[in-house]
Parts: structure tokens; sequence; C-alpha cells
């Protein structure tokens, strides 16, 4: 097999622009998802009204633009296991860039999505008090986790109060956090608690290039001191208008306080740049924020974000909380762009970001997702970052679908386009298969992640799509969010939400696929060569989905058969054949070689360069004279 | 403007009267290569052309991938064709302008036309190179610098200046190699020096007319590139017909093309003169 500079290129450069898809071929998305599936409204209701187990109060000054932290946590929290806890464990994310010696560095290699790690970062505990104890801690592993030993055992349904001092310095933008000339973010800036198990013990591991984050639902205070002239952002609601500070360390007129307060969330970021433009808008009876560049139309992030809320109410849970903060990136910061923190999402569309490319929207409508998939559902991103990333990937493929076109909702330009399912399908060819279902740090490369807990399980989903039809899935879903809102399903919960949606006659096949892509990490690969007379169908990998093969002759008869045996390789007589192509649409969305799934007999093959050789010949003109 | 254009529109006809057969090997020789690229690309695709009427870039991706390790010999080959192209191209054009070329000097022969064209290709291929390093390596700088800038609309506004500073340095070499190989073709210089003085006095005298027979030229050129690409639509099936009205359109811009060179190059003063002035 052969290939070409030019091929290359063409997918490196444009993200997969394509050349259409052949006469007569019925893609995927437009069989799939012409008609939507009347749904029944999902359930309305807001955040429980009980208060969580834990509580953070924490104030801290901001030193814009150095990025320096100086603040305290008070941490009240109930002990929810069955058994007496002697020690807390808290996550110290920043010291993952503090040197290159720490598991994140070492397991990025120093880079994160293809930006270079600069200045350092950290976060030290000066203090911790317990009640009116004091109290020691230990940094731990790599210094990302650190351990506070009790004073005193804490018994099941007790709680206890924590006072932690820090100081943090947030590193050169990276990874989700840092500064970047005037602007900083604030994620994962604080000493943050682990997560406790039913059985006492913490899920606190040191922080790995390929993780996202975990942690118990609760109730967030944030006080923030910032100079006078930033526009901030933050996790939750904004408690009132911001104030000069009464802090004596500072002149009254360089600083402001800002008071921001969320119920039922899992973290709390916050973004600070004195050039934002606010944007506010009231959308189904929620209160939006939009903080943008000056020069971006803010309509268009607007406009996405309406669409998107109305749809994930409609289809699966609404938004429950009254306030959401979209935060629109200046190009510089695009190492902290594309993350979704509870009632706050970062995203970026340039000014430039023509109306037919779609990769901003993209990111908009799957960091809003995200809402929904981590932020509500809140499943574990270290342990099965599948279950946030690839149903947020699906779920936002659809609705991006919906909006611009199955075949057109990656990008569309005239006859070339990319839709989602294909741009699933790239992301997951550009890593070895591996089962979708491991952890975080099993993937071994941030592109086998990538193409793993991306691509492969959005498109696991498209293909149970095709055994099951888009509206059983959609109820699965349905009943998974209701079950798992405001608590941290497991993978097995899914699955079985899943199966009971399916229907008898493809529940073996269901359970096949999902065993094969989630933990087997099979391969699904059917290949079609045509001869003059005759089709061969030849199934490799460890995936053998039932298939349609079509063909039609020359006089452009359409016929049909069903594939439902394992066989490695079938030939079927097929006199006056012109071309052939395996369906139904969606059922290969896993396939590990897309280009051989469709075959035009020999004789076809030389009206297809004449097609191309006045174009290669305009485009040989560039280097000419 | 029209008092400017008569006389060129004049002079060109004639001349192009005057070379059918060598427009027609110009046509043909860039046929021949625009087959040698098609036959590289086909074998590149491989597997992809034989399964698609109009492989995706699904497919070009998948391939691409799966088959990373034909990479190089396949961009060596291409690449080949294109630098070939590059330099043949010029002494293609070399060749019929000669025979378009005015009587008025005694031309040299076609083999000491071909030795100049071609030292001056290659130093404008070596300069295009350049060009396009230069503007790749300054690339992150300026875009850095532009980020520094907090209002969008001046970030486009600088980034674009830049992309647009590179594009029009790119045409101008183009134009500049040109009008070099139409100076030598027509004997009205003998070497590169000379050349490009003359080049400069044409860019002078005749800049408008000039630019006006540039723009007609790239607008065939991005047209029938787009005919191209819109032709490439599934629903429309290519036929006869279609082949025909591309070919004609490729035919259109070469005339064009052989058109401005020659008309620009009739702006200059007499031989006599012309030999004086350099």
């Amino acid at each position: 097999m052969r290939l070409s500079l030019l091929a290359l290129l063409l997918f490196a450069t444009s993200l997969a622009l394509r050349f259409s898809a052949v006469a007569g071929d019925s893609t995927a998305g437009d069989s799939i998802t012409k008609d939507w599936p009347a749904t029944a409204p999902a359930p309305r209701s807001g955040l429980p009204s009980k208060a969580p187990p834990l509580r953070y109060r924490i104030h801290a000054r901001v030193d814009a633009p150095a990025g320096r932290i100086r603040g305290d946590v008070k941490l009240q929290l109930r002990n929810t296991s069955q058994v007496a806890l002697t020690e807390l464990r808290l996550h110290l994310y920043l010291n993952a860039f503090a040197s290159k010696d720490t598991r994140f560095m070492r397991s990025s290699r120093g880079a994160h999505r293809g930006h270079s790690a600069g200045d350092p970062g950290w976060i030290k505990i000066q203090s911790v008090e317990v009640g009116e104890d004091k109290a020691e801690s230990t940094k731990l592993l790599d210094g990302t986790v650190a351990s506070v030993r009790l004073p005193r055992r804490l018994d099941p349904g007790t709680a206890v109060e924590v006072t932690i001092t820090f100081e943090a310095q947030l590193p050169q933008l990276f990874a989700r956090t840092g500064r970047a000339g005037e602007l900083l973010m604030g994620a994962q800036w604080y000493p943050k608690l682990g997560f406790l198990r039913p059985d006492g013990s913490w899920h606190c591991p040191e922080f790995h290039a390929n993780s996202e984050f975990f942690a118990q639902f609760a109730d967030y205070d944030v006080t923030l001191d910032l100079p006078a002239r930033t526009i901030v952002g933050a996790t939750g609601e904004r408690v009132a208008t911001p104030s000069h500070t009464s802090d004596t360390s500072h002149t009254s007129n360089a600083w402001r306080r800002h008071h921001f307060r969320a119920r039922w969330v899992h973290d709390f970021a916050f973004v600070a740049w004195p050039h934002f433009k606010r944007v506010a808008r009231r959308i189904e009876g929620i209160d939006v924020e939009l903080l943008t560049v000056p020069g971006r139309d803010p309509e268009r992030q607007m406009q996405l974000v309406r669409y998107g809320l109305a749809e994930l109410s409609r289809l699966l849970a609404p938004y429950p909380y009254p306030r959401l903060t979209i935060v629109d990136l200046p190009s510089r910061a695009r190492p902290a762009a594309a993350m979704e923190y509870p009632t706050l999402f970062t995203t970026l569309i340039p000014m430039w970001t023509p109306s037919w490319h779609h990769a901003g929207d993209e990111i908009t409508l799957h960091e809003l997702t995200h809402q929904l998939f981590q932020g509500i559902v809140a499943t574990n991103e270290v342990e099965e970052p599948w279950l946030d990333e690839g149903l947020t990937t699906y779920v936002s493929g659809l609705l991006l679908e919906r909006r611009f076109g199955p075949a057109r909702s990656v990008s569309s330009l005239g006859p070339l386009h990319l839709g989602q399912r294909e741009k699933n399908q790239l992301h997951m060819l550009m890593a070895p298969v591996a089962p979708v279902a491991g952890p975080a740090a099993s993937f071994p490369s941030w592109a086998s992640y990538g193409a793993n807990v991306y691509g492969r399980a959005a498109s696991l989903f498209f293909t149970l799509e095709s055994l099951m039809g888009q509206d059983r899935v959609l109820r699965a879903l349905r009943r998974y969010v209701a079950k798992g809102r405001f608590a941290h399903p497991q993978g097995e919960h899914l699955e079985a939400e899943l199966l009971a949606a399916s229907p008898p006659e493809v529940r073996a096949a269901v359970v096949a696929l999902l065993q094969g892509v989630l933990r087997e990490g099979s391969r699904l690969d059917a290949r079609l060569s045509c001869g003059q007379a005759h089709i061969e169908v030849e199934r490799r990998g460890g995936l053998h989905l039932p298939l349609e093969l079509h063909w039609r002759d020359v006089h452009g008869k359409h016929y049909q058969r069903q594939l439902t045996k394992s066989i490695p390789v079938e030939r079927h007589p097929t006199p006056g054949l012109r071309e052939a192509w395996l369906g139904p649409p969606g059922r290969l969305s896993l396939d590990a070689s897309p280009a051989d799934n469709r075959c035009l007999a020999s004789d076809g093959r030389w009206a297809i360069s004449l097609r191309y050789l006045p174009l290669l010949r305009q485009l040989l003109a560039l280097v000419g004279p | 403007m029209i008092s400017r254009f008569a006389p060129l529109c004049v002079a060109a006809t004639r001349g192009a009267r005057r070379a059918p057969r060598a427009l027609l090997w110009l046509w043909a020789g860039q046929l021949c290569f625009g087959a040698a690229a098609l036959l590289v690309f086909r074998a590149a695709l491989g597997d992809a052309w034989a399964h698609r009427p109009a492989p995706s870039l699904l497919d070009l991706g998948s391939l691409a991938l799966r088959e990373s390790g034909a990479l190089l010999p396949m961009s060596i080959a291409v690449g080949a064709v294109v630098l070939l192209y590059a330099l043949a191209s010029p002494l293609l054009h070399a060749v019929v302008l000669q025979r378009l070329g005015r009587v008025r000097l005694e031309l040299p022969s076609t083999q000491q036309v071909a030795v100049s064209v071609l030292k001056v290709t290659l130093l404008f291929t070596l300069a295009r190179a350049a060009v396009v390093l230069a503007w790749l390596l300054t690339w992150p700088g300026v875009l850095r610098l532009s980020q520094t800038i907090a209002d969008e609309r001046w970030q486009l506004l600088l980034l674009g200046a830049f992309v647009v500073a590179g594009l029009l340095l790119w045409s101008l070499l183009s134009l500049l190699l040109r009008h070099t190989i139409a100076a030598l073709a027509l004997g009205l210089a003998h070497d590169a020096s000379s050349a490009s003085r003359l080049v400069a006095r044409v860019y002078h005298d005749a800049s408008r007319a000039m630019w006006a027979c540039w723009a007609l030229e790239r607008g065939l050129w991005l047209g029938t590139l787009l005919l191209g690409l819109a032709l490439h639509m599934p629903t429309l099936p290519l036929t006869w017909g279609v082949a025909l009205l591309l070919e004609v359109l490729v035919v259109t811009r070469l005339v064009a093309r052989i058109w401005a060179l020659v008309a620009t190059m009739e702006v200059l003063p007499a031989p006599s003169s012309s030999a004086d002035a350099l």
C-alpha cells in the first residue's frame, strides 16, 4: 500500500475536510438523524434540597498578573464513610508543575495538548488546624497529594472543621491553569479534598497528564481579592457587586473583593483578565454570562448556548443551576481553553473563524454538555474517563449534527465538508486500539487517550445507534442521568441501562460490542474488494457485527444481502457489477480502515482519474512561472 | 487606458497567430505533467482510489495513518514531479514565447534561451523557496506578537497583513520570473542581469496594463481551480462535456498568460534603443 505527501498534507492541515462522498452514498448521519425521536420531557428538577456533606469556605488574595495566591480554606467535612477516619487526603495539583520530575511532567513529557510547559507552579500548605488543634500535613508521592493526620478519630456521621492556610504560584499557562500575560486562569489552585469512599479509603491519586478530576459534591463560599481593574468570572453565583477591600496591606483603590457562592458543585475555578467584554443574557431561566474578547461577536456563543441548553434539556435533563459562565478565551490562553468546570466552562472561537467551520462551535457545545456528564453526573474521570468524555463527544456530536447537518457538522465549504462521525473515526485512527474503559493512566500517550476515550467511545455509541436505534440509546441515557445526577455512577450503571433499553433480538450483539470495545480492545475491520462479476468481503479484528452488503449493477439496479455469519472471507457472485458498499449506516463507525468499505468494479476507476486531472494541473501551476 | 491597451492587443494578437503549434506544445507539456502527477497520486492513494469515486479525507486520513511507513518514498515521488514541473514549465513557456516573439531582433537559438531560462528559473526557485521558508520561520513570532494585543480586530489586521504580504511576495516573484523568461525568450535581454533591468522598465512603463493582465490570468486560474473542485461533487457525473469545458478554461488561461507577456513586452521601445538602454 502506498501513500502520498498530498494525502498527509490534506489530512493534517485541514483536519479532514472531505471531498464529497460517492454518488448514491447514503451516509450514516443522513438517515439516522434526519428525524429525532419524540422524547418525553426530562424530569425537571433543580438542586438537591439537602446540603452536601462537604463545605468549602475559601478566602484568597490573588496577585495578578504575577499569579501568586495566598489564602485559607475552611473545610467542613462530615464523615460519610462506614469507618472512623484518622487522616484526610488532599490534592495539591499545582505541584505537578513544580519540577520536571513529577508524574504529570514525566507522563506528558513536558507538553500538554501541543503546548509546552513554561515557568513552574506550586502550592504549599503553611498550616493546618483541625477544630482548635494544630495538625501536621505531609506531602506524599510526587507532591501532588498531601496527608493530614487528624488529632482525633472522626467517627462515621460526625463532622469536623479543618482550616488550611496556603500559598500558591500559578505556572505560566499550561495544562488548563496558570497565567498568560495579564490573564489568570485559576484552576485546581487550592488544596482540594480527595474523594472519600464508603469504606473510608481515599481516592486521591497523583496527578497524571491524561487524567482530569474527581471530587465530592460540596457547597463553596469563595472570596477573591483581585486588582481592581480585573474582570472576573468564577464558578457559582456572584453574591454582591465587587467591593473595595478593607485589607490594609493594599491600597483600597487597587484591590477589589469578589464573592461567589455555589451549591452542589465539585470544583471551583475562576478567570481574571482586564480586557474581557462581559455580556449577560437570561436563557431558559438561567443567568448566562459570557466573558469574551474585544472584537468577537458574542451572539455566536450566545446562540449556541441557547440552542445547547434547550436541546440538552429536551433530550436528557435540564441544567439545574441558576447561573452559567462561558469564558471565550483569547488565543494566547489556548492551553486553558476547552475545559469544563461546574457552572463555568472555557472555549475559544476567534473572530476570524468562518461561519461554515464549526471547530469552535464544537468546543462550546462539548463543554456545555460536560455540565451534564461530569458536572452533574459526576463520574470518575481518573478511573473511567470514557464515561464523561465519550458520552459528551457523542451527545455534543448529536447536537452539532442537528444544528449544522450530519455531513457538515465539523466543516462545510461547498463540496468540501466533514461530519462529526467521520471526525470521530479519524480521531480514533490516530492511535492503536485499546480498551476504552481503562483508567486514564493506562493509555500510553495523550494521543492514545484521545483516540480511544473520545473518538472510539463516541463511535461506540453511534454503532449502538445502528443496532438499537437512536431513540433507545437516548432513552437509556435519560435513565442513566436521572439515576446518576448529583451522584457518582460507574460504567456498569450505564451498561445496564443500555442493555435494558436494547431489544432482545440485538441484545447479544450489544453485549459483544460493549465487551469487545470497553474491556477487550477488539477491532472491527471489514474490507470489500470488487472484481468484474464478484464481491469479496473480508472480516478482520475481533468484532463481528451483523452487516449488510449492497451493490449496484451497470444498469443502476440496487441489490442487498444480509451478512450475519462470522466468516473471515465471503465471496459473492454479482454479474454486471458497478459498485458495492457495506451497511447499514453507522454500523461501521468503529471500522479500523473505512476506506475499503466500498469498492468499484475495476473498469470504473479510469473515470476517477479523469475527474482529478484538471484539478491536479491547476495545483501544479502554483509552482510554475 | 484604452489607448494604452489597443496597441498591446494588436501586437499580441499578431504574435498569437504565428504560433498555434507552440501553444499546443505548451498545453500538451502541461497535460503530460498533470498525467504524471495523476499517476503518482493514484499510486499513492492505492486502495482509496480503487474503492471510491471520490475518496474522502476520512479515507485519505485512514490510509495515511495505516501506511505511514510508505510516506517517505511517496513524498519523494510527488516532490520530484512538482520540482520537475517547476523547472520544465518555464522552459515550455520560453519556447512558446520565442515562437511568438517579435522579429525585430535576431533571436538567440532555442538552446541558448533554454540555458538562460534554466539559470533564471533555478535562481527564482531558490528565491521562492527562501520566501516560503522565511515566512514559515517568521510566522510563530508574528503570531506571538499578535497575541499580546487584546483586541482581536487588531490581531486579525496584523495577521492578515502578514499573510497578504507573503502572498504578494510570492506573486511578485512569479511575475518577475515570468517577465524575465519573456525578456530572454524574446531576445530583449541575454542574461539575468540585463533581463531584470528590462523587466524593471516594463514594470515602470506598463504597470497598469501588466497588472490588469496578471489579474485576468490569476482570475482564470482561480476560476478553473474552483470549478475543478466543484466538479468533484458526487452528484455531477464527469461527462466529456464537463471535461471539455475544463480544458477550454485551461487553454484560455494559457493563451491569456502568453498574451499578457507579449503585450507587456510590446510596450518597450524599439530594439536598438532598448539595447542602448541596456
